[in-house]
């Protein structure tokens, strides 16, 4: 997505950043509490068991075998007249126990090794990093048997294996973590004060570990219970009669033809224990997230390839604006809106611009302007979360904002085109150039044979001046440079000759002498076959050196539109006069100093 | 008066991983005065980040020298380092990455004091205050995080960030270049002022050779690791004298029409001229072949440049 | 790409050491003497020191540990001390079964996990709240009990399906595919729940990226879009996700063949614990990691396919 869309979307969250302490927030915050007091809750209950348990856990009572609930015992009976619920209180305490001394040993071998790991790098990395590797390939479950065969009344030598094993997962990712943390730029600033490394790691870095490692924390949480109370299922680690819940699963088990009612309790409490903590590790990373950075955690959550932007919400059909003029493409009255509700925010308001045929035109604007939302409308581009309140799109006078999917499907490539601002990230990482020339070539042409596709793709590249193009089309998108790449993408989107070309700021991402040879490229292209062009872009120079008309537009209004020599000469609204000013040129532009 | 900055034949490399190791800089050599403006230029590749992090003391440099105050800043125990953080500070392109969002504004704005020792709570409220205001910033802003301001505003954090320790030399690694341009203009007006009232010097790196002219009192011209020109600020950028620079100069393009339309049709005779163009304009494409010579490590450190404003909220 | 596989090679051999080491080791704390054992209890203190002689147990400890691992490179896993059955016999018999539940556990759960994940990514709704529901599922139940209360519902209570044993293959394949139903799906839930939400993940973000605009934008229709260029480049991750199943697929043996009474090698395990037939554990032990070792190799390689950056390395 690019920038500009990923601010619609987070400019509805921009007003919510909370600037409350994370701790605080914590507190108050509904989705970590809840989980956490039900966890309290067993946890309390099962260390308090030899005080809250109706009946001693071993006592037998003969006459009441395998009941189900009732009033003296609330969770029935097991094969030997034990009350269930007691046994579940007291074999909470080694299963719950066991888990603890898993998660310690996790902690105390993982957390310092990825840190110093992915702190310090080199040598000490790499021998880590291989010890990691090995271990974690090791199919643990008979390093435990094995210990358990040595010892096999020790759940404790069980969990401490299990917590070793599992340590080196947590290594892996704190290691990752700390080296991302550690290329922060804030880090670099904090080195260039001299901060002391010690600092760094506490104040920086470990803040930024405390989600990830959570999350993995909870994570393991719920496998060692699931391990502890399976070993104790086959009878590992425990001495019978003593309670565990694996064990009460395993007497479950054995009446299973009589009364498999027992398996409910048994299995119950291990999966709400678990799932309060899977809850505990999503509630503190969506905490985490929504503190600290601008958006709502990001995704969205579902991306829907059916129509972008939903269709118009009030019936606006008769809204048919006034007559085109012979215009190409008319855009008129466009107002788009993002999210829900009252948190809706307009990013684009009452916009209306006409684009001719072989006319260059800019729509200029800083971020925020609404430009690149305007520009993908076109095409029916915007994510899901998108609205279209009011307008209308025409292409020879088909409303284009009236088409269906599959409609507009057609359209898209053989009438429009597109290019956008990042040539390395619009091509698919996972496909060679000629691969996706040769699909879009084939959509739009279906007829064609294998060696067909070939040479058209090869006349496309060709046609934007790649040098070498029978080379290219074997590359993969990272084995081309910027140029080459953004090169490729205007083969891509010419590869149907539409008659309009939509223009996502192509090169901002480029270097100076790279743009002007784009520059270049689309100009000469745009003057060969007549297309007619919108430009976005905020960059000044590059609509006076490319287009013919302006657009300018300011928090998704239109501020002025004109003629380029116009619009630079005299321009009507103050805020162009500021943009105008604002910019800094490489020569000295007589008017404006005079103006300014 | 020892000059505030002085490099002379600095040469950084960077470990491939087989063969020869990656020359990023070489044979580079300038100077900057107290109150004064030097501006490093270059694409991609050119090694200008790379300069402004040797100076930092960010990369280790192979060979040459870099001394500020006529103090070597090379190879610095940290004591050594901490001391000469009182007189070098630096303010970074990327204003999201730039300050930690887990910690408020007022502990980041404090980090370069805390870590010159000898801090008090109270002195560092009065601190944190009068910086916020020098930037044109609220007083309020001190107890929220990052993520609640927008790019520019950030932006201004990092120059008071900068400046609480009272430094005389301030590296500016593209301070702009994330920006609105109207934003530009704020923030570029914020640190002209600023080095008016306390002579800051400030080694200024950039790709926007537009911004150089107007800005920086000198210029260095940077191509693939070495300077191809330097000289007086202005006259570089309107009477260039090395054909790289000239090729830069005639490919940026200016915001007037009339006028830029006359440098595109000189342009273009450039570059239908002669072989020599086409040449040249393979070079330009940083054409890296199948496998890139550039190592990855270096390829993170020279980010495009040209990342512009329409990379953050408004 | 070669070097890839190459360094996935070299990581194994230390790998398969260590494991064999560690469990010999861990062989040499057991208070069981293997002679004794043998002997059972109406041996003379001659006879067991013949025996130990003969079995080597009176050299030192790295010495046995050497004449084992010459013994395994010959394709001789020993004999367990307790029964005399050769470990390999052992091991040869069983390994089909837990190959067939292993196997057929990952493939299940990759292909209910991706459908339900890509159908959540692009649809959400209904799917979306189902794979909340099925991840919460796969994590909260452990196989185990989830294996008792698949018996329960549609053996004890249906009547639909076995509660346990195995039918070879060669003997009845319907029978065969029959028995494996109930464990399969015991082993596959959790399976189920981690691919099916990385998929998710991992769809979501690459739907988002520049080039499925690109792509649309040039009148690529939705098919392709999904199937092809989503799923490829969301299938990195995911296959990651693959391999640590498979990996826990080998725990979730040992459970779920003992509630099913199935015969392999998961089974084995236990009663070599409770048997403290130690070589029998060793076995197993490097069975287990050899076919890590396999499925490792089989993920790079895929790996690589998918991902034409690592192919250059």
């Amino acid at each position: 997505m690019t920038a500009e869309l990923a601010t619609a979307t987070s400019s509805v969250d921009l007003r919510t950043a909370d600037r409350r302490h994370l701790l605080r927030r914590a507190v108050t915050f509904p989705p970590l509490m809840i989980p956490l007091s039900v966890l309290l809750v067993i946890v309390l209950a099962c260390v308090l068991a030899p005080l809250l348990s109706p009946y001693d856990p071993l006592a037998q009572d003969l006459l009441h075998v395998k009941e189900l609930p009732s009033a003296l015992h609330w969770l029935g009976t097991d094969a030997l007249g034990r009350d269930v619920l007691s046994r579940l209180l007291f074999g909470g305490q080694t299963s719950l126990l066991g888990v603890v001394q898993a998660l310690v040993v996790l902690l105390v071998v993982g957390l310092p090794l990825g840190l110093v790991a992915g702190y310090f790098g080199g040598i000490v990395d790499r021998a880590i990093s291989v010890v990691v590797e090995i271990v974690m390939a090791i199919p643990s479950i008979v390093v435990i048997m094995a210990v358990l065969s040595v010892v096999s009344r020790s759940m404790l030598a069980a969990m401490v294996t299990f917590g070793i094993l599992g340590s080196a997962g947590l290594i892996r990712i704190v290691r990752a973590t700390t080296i991302a943390v550690r290329g922060e730029l804030y880090v670099s600033a904090a080195r260039v004060s001299g901060v002391r490394q010690g600092s760094i790691v506490f104040f920086h870095v470990l803040p930024r570990i405390a989600g990830p490692l959570i999350v993995q924390m909870s994570i393991f949480a719920s496998i060692a219970l699931a391990v502890q109370t399976g070993l104790a299922y086959l009878g590992f680690g425990i001495i019978v009669p003593a309670p565990s819940w694996g064990g009460s699963v395993a007497e479950a088990a054995q009446l299973l033809a009589a009364n498999p009612f027992l398996l409910v309790p048994s299995g119950g409490i291990i999966a709400i224990t678990i799932v309060c903590f899977a809850f505990i590790g999503d509630a503190f990373r969506d905490l985490t997230v929504s503190t600290w950075s601008a958006s709502s955690g990001g995704q969205p959550s579902r991306s829907d390839l059916r129509r972008g932007g939903s269709r118009l919400v009030a019936a606006e059909a008769a809204q048919s604006g006034g007559d085109d003029g012979g215009a190409l493409l008319s855009v008129s009255g466009l107002t788009i809106a993002f999210g829900e509700g009252d948190r809706a925010t307009t990013v684009v308001e009452d916009v209306s611009f006409q684009l001719r045929r072989g006319e260059v035109v800019g729509l200029v604007g800083e971020s925020g302007s609404g430009k690149t939302v305007t520009a993908l409308t076109i095409l029916g581009l915007l994510p899901a979360s998108a609205t279209i309140r009011a307008g209308s799109v025409r292409l020879d006078g088909v409303d284009l904002l009236r088409l269906r999917e599959r409609e507009l499907r057609q359209v898209r490539g053989s009438r429009i085109g597109l290019i956008s601002q990042e040539p390395m990230l619009s091509l698919d990482p996972a496909f060679t150039v000629g691969n996706q020339l040769g699909e879009i070539i084939r959509r739009h042409d279906r007829g064609l044979d294998r060696r067909q596709v070939r040479a058209r793709a090869l006349e496309l590249l060709e046609f934007v001046q790649m040098r070498n193009p029978a080379d290219v089309l074997r590359r993969f998108p990272h084995e081309l440079s910027g140029g080459m790449a953004q090169r490729c993408s205007i083969a891509a989107a010419l590869a149907a000759s539409p008659d309009v070309l939509i223009a996502d700021e192509p090169t901002t991402a480029l270097d100076v002498t790279v743009q002007a040879e784009i520059l270049e490229l689309i100009r000469s292209i745009q003057q060969r076959t007549g297309m007619g062009v919108i430009f976005v872009t905020h960059n000044l120079g590059v609509v006076a050196d490319l287009c013919d008309r302006a657009v300018v537009m300011q928090r998704g209004r239109v501020v002025e539109q004109a003629d380029i020599l116009t619009l630079f000469a005299a321009p009507a609204e103050p805020y162009t006069r500021q943009l105008l000013s604002a910019t800094p040129s490489l020569v000295e532009i007589p008017e404006r100093t005079a103006r300014a | 008066m020892p000059d505030l900055l002085r490099v002379e034949d600095l040469r950084v490399e960077y470990r491939s991983r087989r063969g020869e190791p990656f020359v990023a800089v070489q044979e580079v050599g300038f100077t900057i005065a107290p109150g004064e403006t030097v501006a490093l230029v270059g694409e991609s590749g050119s090694g200008k980040t790379t300069i402004g992090k040797a100076v930092l003391g960010l990369e280790r440099p192979a060979a040459g020298t870099i001394e500020v105050d006529g103090v070597s800043a090379i190879g610095l125990s940290a004591g050594r380092r901490r001391r000469l953080a009182r007189d070098l500070q630096v303010v970074f392109q990327d204003p999201y990455s730039s300050l930690n969002p887990a910690l408020t504004i007022a502990r980041t704005l404090t980090e370069p004091l805390r870590a010159q020792g000898g801090f008090s709570r109270s002195r560092a409220d009065e601190d944190v205050r009068g910086l916020l205001a020098r930037v044109g910033l609220p007083v309020d802003a001190a107890e929220r995080y990052p993520a609640h301001f927008s790019g520019g505003q950030r932006q201004r954090i990092a120059i008071a960030r900068a400046l609480s320790v009272g430094p005389r030399l301030v590296v500016c690694d593209e301070p702009t270049s994330a920006l609105d341009v109207s934003t530009q203009r704020t923030v570029l007006d914020l640190l002209a002022e600023l080095q008016r009232e306390r002579s800051l010097g400030y080694l200024f790196i950039t790709h926007d050779l537009a911004v150089v002219r107007e800005f920086a009192d000198r210029v260095l011209v940077l191509k693939e690791g070495r300077i191809v020109e330097s000289g007086d600020a202005a006259q570089v950028c309107e009477r260039p004298s090395h054909p790289y620079t000239q090729a830069l100069v005639a490919a940026a393009p200016v915001p007037d029409p009339v006028i830029q339309r006359a440098r595109r049709t000189q342009w273009l005779e450039r570059r239908r001229g002669s072989a020599q163009a086409t040449a040249a304009a393979d070079a330009m494409d940083h054409d890296p072949g199948p496998v890139t010579r550039v190592p990855a490590a270096m390829r993170e450190k020279e980010t495009s440049c040209n990342r512009n404003a329409s990379s953050g909220p408004p | 790409m070669a070097r890839l596989i190459l360094r996935r090679i070299a990581i194994s051999i230390p790998l398969i050491f260590v494991v064999s080491m560690l469990v010999f080791a861990l062989q040499s704390l057991s208070p069981t003497d293997p002679a004794q054992a043998l002997l059972g209890t109406g041996g003379t203190q001659e006879q067991l020191d013949a025996l130990r002689e003969k079995l080597g147990l009176n050299l030192p400890l790295w010495q046995q540990y050497t004449n084992y691992m010459a013994h395994v490179l010959r394709g001789d896993f020993m004999s367990s001390y307790r029964t005399g059955i050769p470990v390999t016999t052992l091991i040869a018999d069983r390994l089909p079964v837990t190959l067939a539940l292993i196997i057929l556990g990952v493939v299940v759960g990759t292909i209910v996990g991706v459908a339900l994940g890509t159908a959540s990514a692009i649809r959400g709704g209904f799917f979306g709240k189902l794979l909340d529901f099925v991840s919460l599922a796969g994590l909260a139940l452990p196989n185990f009990w989830l294996g008792l209360a698949l018996v329960a519902v549609f053996a004890v209570g249906l009547r639909l399906l076995p509660s346990g044993g195995y039918v070879p293959f060669t003997q009845n394949p319907v029978g065969w595919a029959v028995s494996l139903v109930l464990p399969v799906a015991a082993l596959s839930l959790g399976g189920i729940a981690t691919i099916a939400k990385t998929t998710r993940e991992s769809m979501l973000e690459v739907m988002n990226r520049d080039f499925i605009r690109t792509l649309r934008a040039a009148g690529l229709g939705g098919g392709s879009i999904i199937w092809k260029h989503g799923l490829k480049n969301a299938a990195i991750p995911v296959i990651s996700v693959v391999n640590l199943n498979f990996i826990g697929a080998l725990t979730g043996t040992v459970f779920v063949e003992s509630v099913f009474v199935l015969p392999g090698l998961g089974s084995l395990v236990v009663s070599a614990v409770n048997g403290a037939e130690i070589q029998v554990l060793e076995g197993v032990a490097l069975t287990f990691t050899i076919i890590v070792v396999i499925v490792n190799l089989l993920i790079d390689i895929s790996y690589g396919w998918l991902n034409p950056k690592v192919r250059a390395a």
